[in-house]
This record gives structure tokens, sequence and C-alpha cells, in this order.
């Protein structure tokens, strides 16, 4: 890893970072805050951790930036009052909050000074790192750390997002979907239908794969739910609602937590434990063909069921338009 | 190399907190949110880094890199991907009150 590169990708971090903040166009800036998102995927690939860049590339810069957009296409900005704010003026506001942030960005670099240094591995990242083909039959260490090792904390995640689901549909709820069948036009149409079986490939050998290769079932998860999403901005918000209904993507969402505590079950019945992998009925398999590593191809098709189930519900309720009940 | 990484962390992390402490509009502040967000996924992953280690895929053809922090660091980025869509329900939801992003005008909130 060469570091000028490293140096040339943190300065241009930094740079759109701060262009986000202050630049005064709404849009410009959220499109400077998705440069920033890839440039950090790409830090992280760098950085040996291909599992987390595939994640930041697909949900920082590709879903985040189009959920920003749905809320600023959703919101009415009238300008700013004229005149200085009464209850904290400016002149105050500003040079607090710098010095505050100042203070903190040198208190946090001297707290994190002390990390730096020739570091070892700890014991258990070293027992993950050696043990893990024979304990589990993964090739993906951090697939079997997330799927094998802590998949409790996993079950635990995918109740956070079922969480944000339900709050998201209950603050956003009664609204209606505006019926644009128009869409975009009909040469986007039909290069998107051409795209469209080799998208959802892509995002299945994600899923599938990722107990082997980078990959798993957040990430494809989040394809599937992108693919949905362009599904949408091409053929105009009534086609995908209209086939697929947010009821049908509610019973993928909780089939697939069902799923996953389903096969906890199994490993509990065996005797293993809650979860157990290889103590429980499944077997270890040939190492890198896809039916090894025992539970954990349909723990990924769990995991990846509710993630893209639930993403791409999120993006359905927030493009309903609102009904103005504030309106006096 | 990860004195660097570390400078970048704290740089971010200030500029997010900065955002959130003088910008008005909401959208902003949410943009200060996903920025602190970011350095904190920063610094685990520039922590795991080791020199001239593996991406830890098997088999490793020399020591590799510290897998834990990457397991956190994944859930996280799709935990934060959630709170920022609650987020953006809240400012849409708020706005169908006041009209308005800017988050001094938000005076029904009180009391």
């Amino acid at each position: 890893m060469s570091e000028p590169l490293l140096a040339f990708l943190y300065f241009f971090i930094l740079l759109t970072a701060f262009v986000a903040v202050f630049l005064d166009d709404l849009l410009s800036s959220f499109i400077s805050l998705s440069v920033t998102g890839v440039l950090m995927a790409t830090v992280f690939a760098l950085l040996r951790a291909p599992d987390v860049a595939l994640t930041q590339a697909i949900i920082n810069s590709g879903l985040i930036t189009s959920l920003l957009l749905v809320a600023y296409s959703h919101t009415r900005r009238t300008p700013l009052p004229s005149g200085p704010c009464t209850a904290c003026p400016s002149w105050l506001r500003w040079p607090l909050a710098a010095l505050i942030c100042f203070l903190l960005a040198v208190l946090l670099f001297r707290g994190m000074y002390s990390l730096a240094g020739e570091r070892a591995l700890e014991t258990a990242s070293t027992h993950f790192l050696a043990e893990t083909l024979r304990e589990t039959g993964a090739l993906n260490v951090v697939a079997a750390i997330l799927l094998d090792y802590r998949a409790f904390d996993t079950l635990g995640e995918t109740t956070v997002i079922f969480a944000a689901v339900a709050g998201i549909s209950l603050l956003l709820s009664g609204g209606k979907h505006v019926r644009s069948r128009q869409g975009l036009s009909f040469i986007v149409k039909r290069g998107m239908a051409l795209l469209t079986p080799f998208l959802l490939l892509y995002a299945a050998s994600i899923l599938f794969l990722g107990h082997l290769t980078p990959g798993g079932g957040f990430q494809g998860g989040s394809v599937f739910a992108t693919v949905a999403i362009l599904i949408c901005v091409v053929y105009g918000t009534g086609f995908d609602a209209s086939r697929v209904s947010s009821k049908s993507k509610e019973t993928l969402e909780v089939g697939g937590a069902l799923l996953f505590v389903f096969i906890g079950l199994l490993g509990a019945a065996w005797g293993g434990g809650f979860l157990a992998n290889l103590k429980g009925p499944f077997f270890p398999g040939t190492p890198g063909s896809l039916f090894s590593g025992g539970n954990m191809l349909f723990l990924n098709l769990a995991v990846g069921l509710k993630v893209g189930a639930g993403l791409s519900s999120i993006f359905y309720v927030m493009i309903k338009i609102l009904e103005q009940e504030g309106e006096q | 190399m990860i004195i660097m990484s570390f400078a970048t962390v704290a740089i971010l992390f200030s500029l997010g907190l900065f955002t959130i402490l003088v910008q008005r509009n909401a959208f902003k502040t949410v943009i200060g949110l996903t920025l602190m967000e970011s350095a904190v996924l920063l610094l685990f992953i520039s922590w795991a880094y080791i020199p001239e280690g593996w991406a830890p895929i098997l088999p490793l053809k020399g020591s590799g890199v510290d897998p834990l922090p990457h397991a956190l660091t994944l859930t996280a980025i799709v935990i934060g991907a959630c709170d920022l869509a609650l987020a953006f329900a809240f400012i849409m939801k708020l706005n169908g009150f006041e009209k308005t992003v800017d988050v001094d005008s938000f005076r029904r909130l009180k009391g």
C-alpha cells in the first residue's frame, strides 16, 4: 500500500467533506457527500477491508444518497428569516463552536496517538484467523465472525433494522403513491430491462457467496434494494408498487427474521446451543464450494431477505406523498 | 501512515460536530451526522490495519489484518444507514408541520 496515494485520498475526503458542509446549495452538498463515501470505500479497500469497502460503496454512496434526494424532493424549504437569530446570535455561535471543535480534535488526536505504534493481534483475532476454516468451514473470516461466532449479535442487528422500518412506517403513514406512470424515456426503459437480470445475478452472487468471497447478506440485500430503487426511478412509482405490494415486502422481511430464528432453534434442538453451526446439524462441506460453511449460506439468505426487503420498504414509504395534516 | 489516518479521523469528527452545532438547516445536520459516523468507521478500519497484512480471506499468504473490527464496522454501516433514514423521516414529518427545514424554527416542540 502506497502512502502518497493514501494521503491523496485523505486530502480529497477532507476537501469533499468541507464542501458538503459549507456549500449553500443542498443538492451539490449531497453529491459531494456521496463522493466522500466513495473515497472512503477506496480507503477501506486499500486498508485490506474488502467486506467493509463493498458495504460502504453500496450503502453509503448509493442508498443514503438516494434517500437524501427523496427527502430533499419531499420537503418545502422557505428561505431563512432575515435578520439574526435572537435566541443565540451567530457571532457567538460560530467562534464558540469552532473553539469547542478545535479542542475536541486536539483531544481526540492526542488520545488516538497513544494507540499508534507496533500492534500485535489479540488472542481472539489470532484465533479467528487460524481456526475459522476448521471450526466453521468458511473462507471469509469476517462472514464467519458475523454469522457463526457472533451470530446472536447479527440477529440483534436485524432487530434494529426492523425497528427502523417500523418507526419510519409509523412516522410517514397515511400517504399515498403518486401515480407517475410515465417514468423515463423508452430507451432508458429498454436498457433497464436488459440490465435487470444481470443486476439481480450480481446481487445473488454477492449474497450466496458471502462465506467464500467478500460480500454476504447485508451487501447482497442492499444491492437488491438498490435494484428496486432503480426500477422505481426508471419505470415510475406505480410500476413496482402495483406488482410487489408493501404487504409482500413485509412478509419477506418477517420471513427472513423467522428463518434466522428457525436456523438458530435447529442448532439448539440438536444440543449445540442457539445458532450452533457445526456443533448442530450442519456439515462443513468442501472448503471453497457453495455448500460449505454449515448454516452460513442460509443465514446469509435470511439476512439478505431482511435487509433487502427492509431497505426497499423504507424507500417506498418515503416516496409516498405526505398528506399535509399540519396545513391550516 | 496510521498517524495520518488518526489526524483525518480527528478532523472529520470535529467537522461533523461543528456542522451539527452551527448549521441551521436540518439536512446539513444529517450530513454532519454522516461525517461523524464515517470518522468512527475510519478509526476502526485504520486501527485494524497491520503493515504487510493480508485481507482476511482464507487461505492467507502471510499474516492477516485484524478481522474483528471489520465485522463490527460492517454492522455499524447498516445500522447507520437505518438511523439516517429515520432522521430523514423525522425531517419530512416536521416539514409537514412547519414548511421549513430550519431547526431554529421548529418552535412547536417547545415545552
